[in-house]
């Protein structure tokens, strides 16, 4: 199959299938039919495409176009190799089972399908761009798309965590713009290629500008991906949103500006020291949000901490991957471990995201002090098969890295090759509060004595088949997890990784660690409930998402940066 | 060129300013206009730094602006657009369901029912 032809159809089809359902609301033609032709053409046939443009991909093909066949030096430049192909891959494979599940809602609207599908055109445009404006228009859709997502919650408090969220990642995209500009300003482009050909001739203030540039093109990307001190915004969006949208915007979009920002720090001449800061800001954003969890008393809060937590283990090795350079393997090993972690962690948090969201829409209430009797609950509103509770102990396995499942190799792997480094301690640490963190939000589960309260009735189909779709993933991934890990190790060829295999690793070694960690936080768990244990827990501060604080967030973020790039 | 830029910035900052000190949201949401608009100055100054006739393509022009930065803030300007309409439209539902357009009592209020 032609790759030209293909590569582009994850950004028109899901625009095609958004065109058509705003046509269809126009002539009064919207229903269920025209929702599901959408999903066939805007999800089901860009998954198509991409297995028909694996045979080439593994091939090492890559496509590098200039979309409207404009000059090189004015058009917008398209990169499409094996990093987009899995950043795709990813995105759908959370997308289709989340739109399958926002279809059981009974708010389910076609302008929520709308603005659905064009964010998944955004995600894919957002993956293949090789132009920094290119990656601020796709980085604002993306963002705008999911004020919007968010501020549809019925809940209290959606349309403030949106407010906050656009007002915060608007201004820092104002200096992203600002970045271009410098970085416009000296190199005399904005392509990445192009940019590269000039970096080794600056010299003096040209060079200090670019540098600064840089560094607020960064900050304002990892701003996405809520790294801390960047992170503020996110546990108010994440958990007021539907859970359907909770569970992509954790799962996928905090992930893909992150990766899509690598095509830039390969060019850059001191991206081992931005790498440096990256491989330090993981190890902390996994420690402070696993602290944050563990003290949160609201469910859904508490999984979105846990998402600043699990993105703070892939920037981790994302940025000791490009402190030690893709051409060492292990460079290419860690690379691929962050990128194959970011699966794990997205599979399994979607899955978690749509259990507990359904366990406490049947409970009626979200406090973990209060909630008990989930399944029973759930068997009440009509789930026949107790598969909400089922897929819940599938993703806690999962994201707890117990085998057999995805998440056990994804965490070993990542925290043995990230071995060395102070943050791997940080890293160890928050597996095991990881553990206990999730062991608290299980209570959900536990068989209450009170009479069992039924909300709502419902049925379950196609709530189901979205579980079934992210569980057999999850379980598939931990049986094919050496040939998959295989696989996006080849997929990264072409960004200049080497070729690379995991020696030394023992599997049976790392269960025995596992089993350590279990017990670990079993024992945390007990003793947790001690009072001394809750007051020193209560002692952390709680930032709050005010305005003042989020831009101080940012300011350090900056200054850190910049700091590192000068010195 | 000077005196341009120091108000370039002296926009720039002013348009921060409000976005963090304000407790207006309507005000916040012009803090943000404003800038966008800086930004958007910023870029069209640069491009005028080579010429200074518009960059359509005739037989007699000789010393035409760098069309690109003027290209880019097109899109630059429509995407502000966007987001100023959707967040004065969530300012609108902030309004209407706490009666306030104070950030602080907005917080307060929605807590309260919480």
């Amino acid at each position: 199959m032609n790759i030209e032809s293909l590569f582009l159809a994850p950004i028109y089809l899901p625009l095609l299938a958004a065109a058509l359902l705003v046509s269809a609301k126009a002539f009064g033609q919207a229903g269920k039919t025209m929702d599901s032709m959408a999903f066939l053409i805007g999800l089901i046939l860009p998954a198509v495409c991409l297995a028909l443009l694996k045979p080439a991909i593994i091939a090492h093909q890559s496509v590098e176009t200039v979309i409207g066949a404009w000059d090189t030096n004015l058009g917008i430049h398209y990169h499409f190799d094996g990093l987009s192909w899995l950043l795709i891959a990813l995105h759908l494979a959370i997308s289709i089972p989340v739109f399958l599940y926002s279809k059981s809602n009974p708010s389910h609207r076609e302008s929520f399908s709308i603005i659905f599908f064009i964010q998944c055109a955004s995600v894919a445009a957002t993956s293949l761009t090789a132009d920094l404006f290119n990656l601020f228009v796709c980085l604002e859709v993306m963002g705008v798309t999911s004020y919007v997502l968010i501020a549809s919650s019925d809940e209290d408090g959606s349309v403030l965590a949106s407010f906050t969220y656009l007002l915060f990642s608007a201004t820092a995209m104002v200096f992203f713009l600002v970045g271009a500009f410098g970085l416009y300003r000296v190199t005399g482009s904005l392509s990445y290629a192009l940019i590269s050909q000039v970096k080794n001739s600056l010299t003096g203030a040209d060079l200090i500008v670019a540098q600064m540039s840089l560094t607020l093109i960064v900050v304002s990307t990892l701003l996405r991906c809520a790294v801390v001190p960047l992170s503020g915004w996110l546990v108010g969006a994440h958990s007021k949103a539907p859970h359907a949208v909770s569970a992509l915007l954790s799962g996928v979009l905090i992930k893909i500006p992150l990766f899509a920002l690598i095509r830039l720090l390969l060019l850059v001449t001191a991206s081992e020291r931005i790498g440096s800061i990256l491989a330090w800001a993981g190890g902390v954003s996994a420690a402070v949000g696993i602290l944050l969890a563990l003290r949160e008393v609201q469910a859904k809060r508490l999984l979105a901490y846990s998402s600043v937590s699990q993105i703070g283990y892939v920037v981790a090795a994302y940025g000791l991957a490009i402190e030690v350079g893709l051409e060492s393997e292990r460079g290419a090993l860690l690379i691929a471990s962050s990128l194959f972690y970011a699966f794990c962690h997205a599979v399994a948090k979607a899955l978690l995201f749509l259990s507990i969201g359904t366990a406490t829409d049947a409970l009626g209430t979200k406090d973990l002090s209060k909630a008990r009797g989930a399944t029973a609950s759930l068997k009440g509103s009509g789930e026949r098969v107790p598969l909400t509770t089922i897929s819940y102990c599938i993703a806690l396995f999962s994201i707890s890295a117990l085998p057999p499942t995805l998440g056990f190799w994804g965490k070993n792997m990542l925290t043995y090759l990230a071995k060395g480094h102070g943050s791997a301690y940080l890293l160890t640490i928050t597996s095991v509060l990881t553990i206990t963190a999730y062991l608290k939000l299980s209570v959900l589960f536990l068989p209450s004595k009170r009479p069992v309260v039924v909300m709502k009735t419902q049925s379950y189909g196609a709530i189901h088949a979205s579980y079934l779709v992210l569980g057999l993933l999850l379980l598939g991934g931990g049986v094919f997890a050496l040939p998959f890990k295989n696989f996006i190790i080849t997929l990264l060829l072409p960004l200049g990784a080497v070729e690379a295999s995991i020696m030394g690793y023992s599997a049976y070694s790392e269960l025995a660690k596992t089993f350590l960690t279990l017990m670990l936080a079993l024992f945390l768990t007990a003793i947790s409930t001690n009072r001394y244990c809750k007051r020193l827990l209560a002692k952390f501060p709680v930032p709050k998402a005010r305005f003042a604080d989020l831009f101080f967030g940012y300011a350090l973020a900056l200054s850190v940066m910049a700091f590192q790039l000068v010195r | 060129m000077i005196i341009e830029r120091i108000l370039i910035a002296l926009l720039f900052l002013s348009g921060f300013a409000a976005i963090v000190g304000m407790r207006n949201i309507i005000k916040k949401i012009f803090g943000l206009n404003l800038l966008n608009a800086s930004v958007v100055l910023l870029f069209i100054l640069e491009g005028s730094r080579i010429g200074n006739q518009a960059p359509i393509l005739d037989a007699d022009i000789t010393n035409m602006v760098d069309p690109i930065p003027q290209a880019l803030m097109l899109t630059a300007i429509v995407i502000g657009v966007c987001v100023s309409a959707l967040s004065l439209a969530l300012a609108v539902r902030l309004y209407k369901a706490t009666g306030s357009l104070d950030i602080q009592v907005i917080t307060e209020r929605l807590q309260r029912e919480h």
